[in-house]
């Protein structure tokens, strides 16, 4: 199976009483799900949206996901929530869309494939250049300086 | 990700299933064989399907149709529940319409016996989008048969159910749509083991899947882990 796509949701239970502690609790990501998702994930090279039930997540959900992130290079797009008001929006976690962004572009599998060619390597620097993506060409400059060409400098006598 | 262990666990998943209805005489409403134009069996209906989607495959994507099916569905302003329309939907499913490629169920059906025999009886519909009220109305029973005649829809690309979802694991599991991409099942309520296992086995033989989206409800964090470990 070559999924490119996961959404998981699941309907928790309802509560009146929103100023409880229990439903305060029950609004939160169980993080043993985000640890068996963040497991399964972590090795699949075709997934590039993840799509996470929309209950707000703790910090140890944050780190379950950063934690597959540091080894997953494909994953494009995780879709995670924050509750304001009983209400859910999109969150934000700068270290996870860091990741992420750099996981679009495609410099983390540039910097851990082999025999990378030249060619490519120059192709991802104008693209991104061409993209004012300077975030990507600073990440694969830092992380692997010797994919860059050097220049061939060719010695008169 | 996901890969199939053994056809043993497969069919101990099949053997296992239990949703409280018991055995279901799946020949009641196959209409294939005994329609004229299209008295083939089932297993050279399914490889001249799938040989044709080979072939065509290329053609589409090159000409960026691929994803660009027509829209013929029971949404277009009118209801399953009314019988002129729905003479509409059977006679464009039994006739084999090219451009009927959607069937989306939105509304309570009026002569389901009809409607699945037709669909038995098409080879062309690729998306199929199953509204809560189309279901509601049917018995479990009737459940059990639109969905094992849907499962076996040949070209079935794209499947989407909004509720009682679970009722589609076991025909999934049984006919293995082969070119089945995209798989939406909301509200599944796998609160016993066996249908854990039902579902997993099920996702294992869909070689084709590239988006999946499942939607838990009746089901405790429990038991969505023992679902996703």
């Amino acid at each position: 199976m070559y999924l490119e796509c996961f959404r998981i949701d699941y309907k928790l239970q309802d509560n009146d009483d929103t100023d409880s502690a229990d439903s305060k609790s029950d609004s939160l990501l169980d993080h043993r799900i985000v640890v068996a998702i963040a497991e399964a994930v972590e090795q699949s090279r075709t997934l590039k949206l993840l799509s996470l039930p929309p209950f707000s997540c703790t910090e140890l959900c944050y780190e379950k996901l950063i934690n597959m992130l540091q080894r997953n290079t494909t994953l494009e797009r995780i879709d995670y929530w924050v509750r304001i008001c009983n209400l859910y929006y999109p969150d934000a976690n700068e270290k996870i869309d860091d990741l992420l962004h750099l996981n679009q572009s495609g410099a983390r599998r540039l910097v851990r494939q082999d025999n990378v060619s030249a060619r490519e390597i120059l192709q991802f620097v104008t693209d991104r250049n061409r993209n004012d993506d300077l975030d990507s060409l600073y990440h694969l400059l830092l992380s692997r300086p010797s994919v860059l060409p050097t220049p061939q400098i060719e010695r008169r006598h | 990700m996901l890969e199939v262990k053994s056809m043993d666990a497969i069919l101990d998943a099949r053997s296992s299933w239990d949703d409280g209805m018991g055995t279901v005489d799946y020949e009641r409403y196959d209409s294939r064989a005994s329609l004229d134009n299209n008295c083939v069996s089932d297993d050279s209906l399914r490889s001249r399907s799938v040989n044709r989607y080979e072939n065509d495959r290329d053609d589409l994507f090159d000409a960026g149709v691929d994803e660009d099916y027509s829209v013929h569905s029971c949404k277009s302003g009118a209801s399953c529940c009314n019988p002129r329309f729905m003479e509409e939907v059977t006679a464009n499913l039994l006739t084999n319409n090219p451009e009927f490629s959607r069937l989306e169920l939105e509304d309570s059906i009026e002569d389901i016996s009809r409607l699945i025999q037709a669909i038995k009886a098409n080879m062309t519909v690729r998306e199929v989008e199953i509204h809560i009220e189309a279901l509601e109305g049917l018995s479990r029973i009737d459940q059990r048969y639109l969905a094992d005649a849907i499962c076996n829809l040949p070209e079935l690309r794209s499947l989407l159910v909004y509720k009682n979802s679970l009722v589609f694991v076991e025909p999934l599991l049984r006919h293995q749509p082969f070119l089945l991409e995209q798989l939406r099942l909301c509200k599944l309520d796998i609160s016993e083991p066996s249908r854990v296992k039902s579902l997993v086995s099920a996702l294992r033989v869909l070689p084709n899947l590239t988006s999946l989206d499942v939607g838990f409800d009746g089901t405790d964090s429990d038991g969505v882990l023992a679902a996703l470990v």
